[in-house]
């Protein structure tokens, strides 16, 4: 069965074709809210958020257009949302209290690549939102340039111009605080 | 950059980007079909849904709804102008510093020595810069600026209560920098200046403020001068927005009114009952 069977089937009510389709695409949705949110729980709970809120909107939703895009707009929106949700603030608050030390992000074990990426993504972290969303899409979850422009809904050559600035901020940024990235020099 | 190197470059970041390590991915589409068959349509109605919130909230906090509560993240608000209200299960009433009388004004976080702090600690790597330290003194100690300074720096026209009868001007004006310009008037308690009598905050257009109420049950739909407006009642707490983050939160005791008029979004802070609460903002024109 095509994807655009399996959706007009989940929106006439069919829950296995939406299962069906949230298997396929859980991992990149995951991913994505894990990339934007930096926790697993968190992530967890934005990636079936996106999913609910996906379901109930696909009455509005072309079956004719790919779903992942639209599913990481979704994603997208929601981990931003919850970066500024209440839980977060109570959570933090919690830990002050019980003056428990922040879990270290754990860099151990895992080989020189994983190491390098865990630094990398560091170095995302210090660009602004847009452009660290940008670039989870285009380099870490390695989407297509049509995927990519179709999940920020912007002109082609948006997209690539945005992307061409975010990866020279980029640069920037690693060149002058991880200057062991700039050539792969953790060895 | 050349071509060529920025061609290099981009070819670096994909291959180390891909390889970095997740967690595995959980069982998503399990947990999303179980709660798709306990709520599978959404209401349209507003009030139906707003029923539905409370309802579930009543029902969560009696431990009677067989589907866990979501962890983070959040279902349904109420918006009311800029202002957007959620229900939320005060599950860390008992570890939250209580309210000190500095955290009666209106701009100190909920505890003094972690002002700044929540903000920071909320998101572990960031790219924003720390976010500037609230001032922690109290009505008293922090003299704001004047209303004449204020209205140089917001974008919009200011408008007073004039209720109750001689209120006067503000004691105290502040300026606060979200999105747009966020003023905030207090007029304090004669008898006891560290209290204020109540705080109107008047949101520009771009000013986002999401609060989150423990007593949803408590909170009702109301109307100011025709408008639309929201009363609530009990502890709750302010998000700060700026950009995308929560730039500050506070943690606010009294009751609160917000409705919109003149283009803005308006909230009335105060312990003052309900229908003193309406005539103050109906006197704000």
């Amino acid at each position: 069965m095509t994807e655009s069977e399996l959706i007009d089937r989940a929106r006439q009510g069919n829950a296995e074709a939406w299962e069906t389709l949230v298997r396929e695409h859980q991992q990149a949705v995951y991913r994505l809210a894990y990339l934007i949110l930096g926790d697993a729980h968190e992530a967890e709970d934005v990636a079936q958020e996106a999913f609910i809120r996906a379901f109930r909107a696909l009455d509005r939703f072309d079956s004719e257009r790919p779903l992942r895009p639209w599913l990481l707009q979704i994603t997208a929106n929601a981990a931003r949302n919850q970066r500024r949700a209440i839980s977060r603030y109570l959570a933090s608050m919690r830990k002050l209290v019980q003056a428990a030390p922040e879990a270290a992000p754990g860099i151990a074990g895992g080989s020189l690549a994983q190491l390098e990426a865990e630094v990398l993504w560091q170095a995302v972290r210090r660009l602004s939102r847009a452009d660290q969303e940008i670039i989870y899409l285009r380099y870490f979850l390695d989407l297509s340039e049509a995927e990519t422009v179709s999940v920020l809904g912007v002109a082609p050559g948006t997209a690539k111009s945005r992307l061409h600035r975010a990866l020279n901020r980029l640069r920037a940024v690693v060149e002058r605080e991880f200057p062991g990235l700039r050539e792969g020099r953790y060895e | 950059m050349s071509n060529q190197s920025f061609e290099h470059w981009e070819e670096r970041v994909r291959s180390t980007g891909t390889a970095l390590p997740y967690p595995p991915t959980p069982d998503v589409a399990g947990a999303v079909a179980r709660r798709l068959a306990v709520e599978p349509e959404r209401r349209q109605s507003r009030r139906q849904r707003w029923a539905l919130v409370a309802g579930v909230v009543a029902l969560v906090l009696a431990g009677l709804l067989a589907v866990p509560p979501v962890r983070a993240a959040v279902l349904e608000f109420f918006r009311i102008g800029n202002v957007r209200i959620f229900p939320y299960e005060p599950t860390f009433l008992s570890t939250v510093p209580a309210s000190s009388p500095t955290a009666a004004s209106p701009l100190t976080a909920p505890s003094a020595t972690a002002s700044g702090a929540p903000a920071r600690a909320t998101v572990r790597s960031s790219s924003t810069p720390t976010p500037t330290q609230v001032p922690t003194p109290t009505p008293r100690q922090d003299v704001g600026i004047s209303l004449a300074e204020a209205r140089r720096q917001v974008d919009f026209r200011i408008r007073l209560p004039a209720y109750p009868p001689g209120l006067g001007p503000p004691d105290r004006v502040f300026v606060e920098r979200l999105d747009g310009p966020l003023l905030v008037l207090v007029w304090l308690d004669k008898q006891d200046p560290d209290r204020p009598r109540f705080v109107v905050y008047e949101l520009g257009s771009r000013v986002l403020i999401d609060k989150y109420t423990e007593s949803i049950q408590k909170t009702r739909e109301t109307e100011v001068n025709g408008q639309r407006a929201v009363w609530g009642e009990g502890p709750h707490f302010l998000a700060m927005i700026r950009g995308d983050e929560a730039l500050r939160w506070r943690r606010v005791e009294s009751s609160a009114l917000v409705w919109t008029g003149n283009g803005l979004t308006y909230r009335l802070e105060t312990d003052l009952p309900f229908a003193e609460a309406v005539k103050i903002a109906e006197s704000v024109r």
